[in-house]
């Protein structure tokens, strides 16, 4: 009853905004139409209200019309002579437009004060800096791919493969968005899922180059120790023993980079000022000036992947840049080794990865995994861009900090008594926004690429005074 | 008697309504005319000078009015109901319910909102009483005149 009272209250400056009331002049009486509701009051003090009525030269002839009837009913004749006051309460079109513009403006500010105003905490904005993959688990969307990190420009494009752990076909689909959160462009040639049925007990990861592996039940290492990072300059990382295995083996590796990676290039860039645009021409053009930056990339930037052999230690692996804000799993099969254990290395500059978990497992060989046909997809203003992802043909589409481009996969049914990986591939590379207005410092740009020991003190300095922490603290 | 069953009633008479006799006035009815619209000099304004002096709606303008008006309800309100630069309601810059539901429903509001005012604008109608006024103007200002 009171919530009634309440909706009444509410309404009644609009009810009352709906119509005029005003007091009609004498000469003005046949001026009114006769539709609008007439209240009379005449010198005898009588005061009598019509719905209907009409002013003739001897006088006023009103009635009341009947809320379910057609009839005229209470009909009355009042002489002109004998009318003191003529109020006309008269139905206003405008008024009631616009009273009900204001309660729609004013029920939106209500509902809206209905809502909670507590804000959820923010998780810290990833530092990387490349596109941000998200699978559809069939209730929210899961950040689980950054992709082709590290391809900063053109000239370092290429291909990426993620396996996507949350995805869930819905409906025989599978959808995933790709999101620019960062303030670069991003040009993806294609997007696609690949879809590897397995047998269950095993599992498919790809390789640093992509190719996709099976590998069966897998154990932690013996033992684990870190090496380097105490001082400058430094390569640092970890030693893990694994007991041999009988059969053919791989490394299986979970690994992300810290924060420093991505700080560093966009450092670098930030380096080149005006000369960034040039910069990236050259790396297009001229194969020599790419090789040394490629180079700098790899052995610099790489995690790379060793194992003790007779010879001493030997790269098996060289895992390129895969951002920060995912952890990727990547496989790298294992040379046979003779002995009862196997001695791992994985090493890098310092500060540059995070190792979350390292693990040898049985290796079942390669795999074909088979593309999943895009069945359609579409950015945030709903504009379709499948054509421009459906295949790697050098059209590119090109987002910007905001776009948000939601693709749809088919799902087929997986084979009976098989389980299902599935992995997205891309191709693309991307340009991170710079300060493209300050003096190039060619020079320091030159001599980080070229002297290890100058670089890392040079980022350890420059890493203090952006986060107040030392970078050998990071592992 | 309720009104469907007076309707029905009056659609079932109506094919023998020219069986009825015409009805003539009776000599003795005194004759009553509708109250004359008088000017300000008290002289009679005729009613199809008012009829011709009223004006419908403009449509052209009525249209016109209601983009106008709609298009700025849309700007207006989105203006004033959009986050912040950097505020994108993700994960990372959260925002509140009652953020969420005003950027969402701002715009849509905006246009609602916009559509009644260009509505309720007007549109160029002259109706009785705007055609009287003007009538009186007119012949007042004439009289003045002469």
């Amino acid at each position: 009853m009171s919530e009634m009272r309440r909706w009444i209250v509410w309404m009644l400056p609009l009810v009352a905004a709906c119509y005029a009331h005003r007091l009609v002049e004498r000469a003005d009486w046949p001026v009114l139409t006769g539709r609008d509701q007439l209240r009379v009051r005449t010198f005898s003090g009588t005061e009598r209200t019509f719905d209907r009525f009409v002013f003739t030269t001897s006088g006023l002839s009103g009635w009341r019309v009947g809320r379910d009837t057609l009839t005229r009913v209470d009909s009355t004749f009042v002489p002109l002579d004998s009318i003191a006051m003529v109020r006309v309460s008269e139905f206003s079109r405008s008024g009631t437009l616009v009273a009900t513009a204001a309660a729609t403006s004013a029920a939106f500010v209500l509902l809206s004060l209905t809502k909670s105003g507590n804000r959820p905490v923010a998780v810290p904005r990833p530092a990387g800096s490349c596109p941000f993959a998200y699978s559809f688990d069939g209730k929210d969307y899961i950040l689980d791919s950054e992709t082709y990190a590290g391809a900063i420009s053109s000239a370092f494009e290429r291909t990426d493969v993620d396996n996507l752990e949350h995805i869930r076909a819905i409906g025989g689909r599978y959808i995933v968005r790709l999101r620019n959160e960062r303030p670069e462009s991003e040009y993806t040639d294609e997007l696609s899922l690949l879809a590897v049925d397995h047998a269950r007990g095993t599992r498919v990861f790809p390789d640093v180059s992509g190719v996709l592996h099976v590998v069966g039940e897998s154990s932690a290492a013996a033992t684990e120790t870190a090496f380097g990072g105490d001082s400058l300059p430094t390569r640092a990382g970890r030693e893990l023993t694994f007991a041999t295995r009988p059969d053919s083996s791989a490394l299986i590796l979970r690994v992300r980079n810290t924060e420093v990676a991505p700080f560093v290039l966009e450092h670098v860039l930030g380096l080149l000022g005006s000369d960034v645009y040039s910069w990236y021409a050259a790396l297009r053009s001229q194969y020599i000036q790419r090789a040394i930056v490629q180079s700098w990339m790899d052995k610099e930037g790489a995690l790379d992947v060793r194992v003790a052999t007779r010879e001493g230690w030997r790269t098996v692996g060289r895992v390129p840049d895969v951002g920060p804000s995912v952890a990727k799993t990547i496989v790298i099969p294992l040379p046979r080794v003779t002995g009862d254990s196997m001695h791992v290395r994985l090493e890098s500059s310092p500060g540059l990865w995070y190792i979350d978990s390292v693990t040898i497992a049985s290796y079942h060989g390669k795999t074909e995994a088979r593309a999943l046909a895009l069945l359609g997809a579409a950015d945030e203003s709903g504009r379709t861009v499948t054509s421009l992802l459906v295949a790697r043909d050098r059209r590119y589409l090109v987002a910007l900090r905001g776009s948000d481009v939601r693709a749809e996969f088919a799902a087929p049914a997986v084979a009976p008594g098989m389980t299902r990986s599935v992995m997205l591939r891309t191709t693309g590379h991307y340009y991170i926004d710079t300060q493209d207005s300050t003096p190039p410092r060619l020079d320091v740009v030159q001599r980080l690429m070229s002297d290890r020991a100058f670089a890392q003190r040079y980022w350890a300095d420059a890493w203090m005074r952006e986060r107040g922490e030392s970078i050998l603290q990071l592992r | 008697m309720r009104r469907s069953a007076a309707l029905t009633l009056a659609m079932a008479l109506m094919p023998f309504s020219w069986l009825r006799g015409q009805h003539v006035a009776p000599d003795s009815t005194p004759v009553v005319a509708l109250m004359p619209v008088l000017d300000n000099q008290g002289r009679v304004i005729p009613e199809d000078l008012i009829r011709e002096t009223m004006r419908p709606a403009s449509t052209g303008r009525r249209v016109f009015n209601v983009a106008v008006s709609t298009l700025a309800g849309l700007v207006a309100f989105t203006i004033a109901t959009s986050p912040p630069q950097d505020d994108d309601c993700s994960i990372y810059a959260p925002c509140t319910g009652r953020e969420k539901f005003r950027y969402t429903y701002g715009p849509i509001t905006g246009t609602a909102v916009g559509f009644l005012i260009g509505l309720a604008m007007p549109a160029g109608k002259v109706d009785r009483a705007e055609a009287v006024r003007r009538l009186r103007q007119r012949f007042g200002d004439a009289s003045g005149h002469e």
